[in-house]
């Protein structure tokens, strides 16, 4: 039985984006250089240079993986919420208990 | 000997109300009722079984089930979740990790985790004043291969007799299973919401047939719930924990808008 070999060096890229915004701004733009200071493989390179959401596919990017880098890029259809305000909502229309 | 106390589950994100303000109230609402029902039952502990979202835990050295060792921890923020400290409880983690390897099942130590959404969110709407102690398992739904809700409920089970036979008279434990219902997420079909197999999924809990489920395979699960729907395995933990309990649906609503069916149950303990 044989195995893909996972895109390891795209996952330590995306892996360094976390909660560090200089990284995810570097890779908007400037993703080049990301892609050398993780030594991504040339088609790795190729892939994510058009359509990264069809770049990662193609890649076979772990599903959650590919998620982190099309937020990290702004490319995220699906919008953010905060529980915060929901919360805030919750005690103004339920009170404190609740 | 202690006792398991209360037992729930609840899908475990949320997305914005704008433009569905009433499904995602009635959504809110539904989880706040989970918190009320864990809050009046009184534990000594909170366990919440969740999966992380490889914020903690990554592809390099993948695992599937672990347990938070730490005396505290802040959440991470994702999500919007308050970044408030809450307290750990090492002794009880750690003798969980020590029962279950006693009884044939690893769950990993894991120190210095800062819980992403996945127990961030449960914890901010149980947990509400920030001081009951939280043991964190990580049912770790992300990895490769997952966890199969057959060990999930193997895990429970486990739960259920340390907290019997390995903790203090009187100890009063809480049990909650966090993950998502039907969602596929970077994947073919992405956005969609298989409202059907959520309802079968729930009616199973509450009809006290949850143990039915540990016959699902992941590409069952992928095939009806997405790759989202592997998240629950979380509940079925919580299944184990209390075997052949019914329940009450307090939430369910099918929210395509936010990639997710959203659900939510509690667990009648004898």
């Amino acid at each position: 039985m044989t195995a893909a070999r996972p895109p390891l060096e795209l996952y330590r890229l995306i892996e360094s984006l976390a909660g560090n915004p200089g990284a995810q701004r570097q890779l908007r733009e400037e993703p080049e250089a990301m892609f050398e200071a993780f030594a991504l493989p040339d088609a790795h390179r190729a892939a994510l240079r058009g359509d990264a959401r069809a770049g990662l596919a193609a890649i076979g990017a772990h599903p959650n993986m590919q998620f982190k880098y099309l937020a990290a890029l702004g490319r995220l259809t699906l919008k953010p919420a905060s529980v915060k305000d929901y919360l805030e909502r919750a005690k103004a229309r339920h009170g404190p208990d609740r | 000997m202690g006792r398991i106390v209360s037992a729930a589950a609840t899908s475990h994100t949320l997305g914005p109300p704008d433009g569905v303000e009433a499904r995602a109230e009635r959504v809110f609402d539904g989880m706040l009722a989970i918190g009320h029902h864990i809050r009046a039952s009184r534990p000594d502990v909170l366990m919440i079984v969740t999966s992380d979202h490889l914020n903690n835990f990554r592809l390099d050295r993948q695992i599937p089930f672990a347990v938070g060792l730490s005396d505290a921890y802040t959440p991470q923020g994702d999500l919007g979740v308050p970044q408030v400290p809450f307290p750990g409880h090492r002794e009880f983690a750690t003798g969980l990790a020590a029962w279950a390897a006693e009884h044939e099942f690893d769950l990993v130590g894991a120190e210095g985790i800062k819980p992403d959404h996945g127990l961030g969110l449960p914890n901010a709407v149980i947990n509400t004043d920030q001081r009951l102690p939280v043991v964190p398992v990580y049912v770790n739904s992300v990895m490769s291969p997952p966890p199969s809700c057959r060990r999930s409920f193997r895990l429970g089970q486990i739960i259920r007799d340390y907290v019997e036979r390995g903790r203090p008279p009187g100890e009063r434990v809480a049990i909650v299973g966090a993950g998502g219902l039907s969602h596929w997420l970077c994947v073919p079909g992405e956005g969609r919401v298989n409202a059907d197999w959520d309802r079968r999924i729930i009616d199973r809990f509450i009809s006290g047939r949850a143990s039915e489920l540990i016959a699902l395979t992941r590409e069952a699960i992928l095939a009806e719930g997405g790759n989202g729907g592997l998240e629950i395995a979380a509940w079925m933990c919580m299944a184990g924990a209390v075997p052949g309990a019914t329940g009450t649906a307090v939430y369910y609503e099918p929210m395509p808008e936010w990639w997710t069916g959203m659900g939510g149950v509690t667990m009648q303990i004898a």
